[in-house]
């Protein structure tokens, strides 16, 4: 993640310093957007995208997780780390979607919605098998609980500090760790076989 | 782990590689939509509430005090609903339902003796008797500085009494001696009276005797009925002076349904009541 000072960071100075809050909290709404979600926009989706992998999905994550950090706002502004926390929504949101990709895939109408056409673009490009991996991926990611879940790709995907996560997640340093480390021998379990065979793929190439 | 696992390394570079950055530009510009679209509802909603702030500094000020009051009565009411409320209404609806027995207890009585005490402004008193039987009607004995006279009050005449209250009555029964104890002249007629003039709306405590009290308000006076538990009827009226300290105008006791020895009505001037004098 890109090392950039946030506005919040300047507001929270601010705050320190003994403006009232009642001035802050009068702030209208699209100032709170600039100083919270516009310098995060870029974060936002393109963390959304890396898990859902899904163009309509990753609109309807944002959307969802813009809903969120709206009603939040003024929580938001209040947190210690308010990127990590709209990241974290965002993760959220997107770990919802893979739920409910789930759920979709277990009632047998992903089939309709595979058969229906793709966007060329991005799809044409990736061949089955890179797509059969990433299924497999986000399963594996839906399957761990939730909070495991947003440690890791917090961690992995973003590459967050152990503090930012634990800031996010409202817990400590450490319960990150084990969300860590717990997240990641279930991951290494269940992705083993896949990992195997493209070993072995590489292997005989 | 077996060697063929990954280690952490690995499983991140994996995961890395799956979950790679690669928004497409199309997929980008549709989310970037989604921020603009946002942008633009954030937008919209201020400029409505700006509008609607300024719509209801326009509003007519009886609208604006008219809303401030419905405010108010939602918060009155949310808070009467916290300290217990129900508890009050339940207490009033208990109240209710002792004042309605009183009323009840009247109605089925059989007998009822009663003395009036009236106290002027001078401090003279003047006292009233009545016997009322049911079957015949009442006997007054009033007795003051003037001496002592009887009137007859026969049933019917009672009754009529009750439907039109003191209009009803003759000439000689309106005479302005009687008034403080026709209204105790029958216990048909005291329910009228509690019904209609007294007011009663608050009831005190049980006491320790089995008896509560029942309040209410005559013009310039307070009423004070004091009721047995056990029958639900009243024990003493009394007619309070109002201030710091109040004095009894008119006190009246009560003793219900007991046999009265002699016939107290003048059985052979039944429909033709005594004159105020007694003759």
């Amino acid at each position: 993640m890109e090392a950039t000072t946030h506005p919040n960071t300047k507001l929270m100075v601010s705050r320190a310093e003994g403006t009232p809050l009642s001035e802050n909290m009068a702030t209208d709404d699209r100032t709170i957007y600039d100083e919270l979600i516009a310098p995060m926009e870029t974060a936002m989706l393109r963390s959304i995208w890396r898990v859902v992998r899904n163009a309509d999905r990753a609109e309807d994550c944002l959307q969802d997780a813009l809903i969120v950090i709206w009603k939040k706002r003024f929580q938001i502004r209040a947190h210690p780390n308010p990127p990590a926390l709209i990241l974290k929504i965002c993760l959220n949101a997107a770990y919802d979607s893979l739920r409910k990709l789930e759920r979709m895939r277990r009632r047998a109408e992903l089939s309709e919605l595979e058969n229906a056409p793709a966007p060329p673009e991005y799809n044409a490009y990736r061949d089955l098998e890179e797509k059969e991996i990433e299924e497999q991926v986000q399963r594996a990611i839906h399957r761990l609980p939730r909070k495991r879940a947003l440690a890791v790709m917090m961690r992995l995907i973003q590459e967050e500090s152990f503090e930012a996560i634990a800031q996010a997640l409202d817990c400590s340093e450490v319960t990150v760790r084990i969300h860590l480390f717990r997240g990641r021998a279930q991951l290494r379990r269940w992705l083993a076989p896949l990992w195997d065979s493209r070993r072995q793929e590489a292997a005989n190439e | 782990m077996n060697k063929q696992s990954m280690d952490d390394s690995e499983l991140d570079a994996f995961l890395g590689r799956v979950m790679k950055d690669d928004l497409p530009p199309d997929a980008k510009s549709a989310m970037n939509r989604r921020f603009l679209r946002f942008r633009e509802g954030l937008d919209r909603s201020g400029q409505e509430r700006a509008d609607q702030d300024s719509s209801w500094r326009s509003m007519p000020l009886w609208r604006q005090a008219l809303g401030a009051a419905a405010a108010a009565l939602i918060i009155v009411g949310f808070v009467m609903q916290l300290r217990g409320s129900p508890t009050a209404l339940a207490h009033s609806i208990g109240q209710l339902k002792a004042i309605a027995a009183v009323s009840a207890g009247l109605k089925r009585a059989t007998s009822m003796e009663c003395t009036v005490r009236q106290t002027d402004r001078d401090g003279a008193p003047t006292l009233y008797r009545i016997q009322w039987r049911a079957t015949s009607g009442a006997r007054i004995d009033m007795e003051s500085s003037g001496g002592v006279h009887t009137l007859w009050v026969p049933r019917k005449t009672i009754s009529a009494a009750v439907v039109g209250m003191i209009p009803a009555l003759d000439a000689g029964m309106q005479e302005p001696v009687w008034r403080p104890a026709l209204e105790f002249a029958s216990p048909v007629t005291l329910s009228r009276q509690m019904e209609i003039r007294y007011g009663l709306m608050q009831g005190g405590r049980m006491s320790a005797a089995g008896e509560f009290t029942i309040v209410g308000r005559e013009g310039p006076q307070n009423i004070e009925i004091i009721v047995d538990s056990q029958t639900y009827l009243p024990i003493v009226l009394r007619k309070l002076s109002r201030g710091p300290n109040p004095r009894a105008l008119i006190e009246a006791r009560f003793r219900w349904n007991q046999p009265i020895p002699a016939e107290p009505v003048d059985p052979t001037n039944l429909e033709n009541p005594a004159d105020p004098a007694g003759r």
